[in-house]
């Protein structure tokens, strides 16, 4: 089983793929389809990282959902930002000290946060313990870092299974809705 | 009919946001600036653009779902590329910072 399918949610996420690509669900595309999610994670397999698996899924889902919310502010944001007055604008590069572990989770705590309010993530450090951020305008360093800790770093570090330390009082209270 | 208008409004409102992203391309003063135009602003824009014409294409019969795997994979490789630029800057010792207020030269 280990040797047919090393990873079932590659090959799934693979299949899925495939049909939405062809947009059919005939069985000749489903066929095509088992044939590439079998194929493609038995060629890749060594080049990923094992580990870092999902361990929370509905906190994914939850995840998915804020940062598509997030998204669409972002964009009203810096589409304000960018149209006012660029000279006000307080943009500057910091460091961010990350508490989370592991390639997959920091990729997609970088993603994020390349994707949301008027902030780019620059550069993980060789050893992966800190992340530069570059933010477009922030009045102050230390509030954006905590914002970005608490919203998303704390939720990613439930999500991968990891001890949530960044956060811990506003994560809770925002349980519920996540 | 109200297929139409609702991809009408999709489609303008994507080119608007796209619109966005180049002009913040061309105003924004610094190069660590000028990144948050296009891996922003675009992403919405473009992100319209494709739902709107799913919507299109499903409504002419048969669903069209190929559009949303072209919204995942952009939103995978866009803060990929942002960050690779952003690197070569960091690199290159660019300042962070607005220069508005010194000359243009970056």
């Amino acid at each position: 089983m280990k040797r047919v399918l090393p990873q079932p949610v590659l090959s799934l996420v693979l299949l899925i793929s495939w049909l939405v690509l062809n947009n059919s669900i005939a069985p000749g595309s489903i066929v095509m389809g088992a044939i590439v999610a079998l194929i493609v994670p038995w060629i890749t397999h060594r080049f990923w990282e094992i580990g870092a698996g999902v361990k929370d899924f509905t906190a994914l889902i939850g995840y998915v959902g804020i940062v598509l919310v997030d998204i669409i502010q972002a964009n009203f944001v810096v589409a304000r930002q960018v149209l006012g007055a660029n000279r006000s604008l307080n943009s500057q590069l910091f460091e961010l000290e990350l508490d989370l572990e592991g390639a997959l989770p920091i990729s997609i705590l970088a993603a994020t946060i390349t994707l949301t309010p008027g902030t780019v993530s620059c550069r993980v450090s060789p050893d992966q313990r800190s992340l530069w951020v570059h933010a477009l305008h922030a009045d102050d360093a230390q509030t954006e870092i905590t914002t970005i800790k608490q919203r998303y770093e704390a939720r990613l570090q439930r999500i991968f299974g990891q001890p949530v330390t960044a956060g811990a009082t506003e994560s809770t209270s925002r349980g519920a809705e996540s | 009919m109200i297929f139409d208008l609702i991809v009408s409004a999709l489609i303008l409102f994507g080119a608007a946001f796209v619109l966005l992203g180049s002009l913040g391309l061309a105003k924004l003063p610094s190069f660590f600036m000028r990144l948050h135009g296009p891996t922003k602003a675009s992403t919405l824009g473009v992100g319209s653009i494709l739902l709107g014409s799913a919507v299109y294409f499903s409504a002419q019969g048969g669903l069209s779902v190929h559009e949303i795997l072209i919204l995942i994979f952009l939103f995978l490789t866009a803060p990929v590329s942002a960050l690779l630029m952003a690197r070569a800057g960091m690199h290159r010792g660019l300042k962070g910072d607005n220069p508005s207020h010194e000359d243009k030269r970056d």
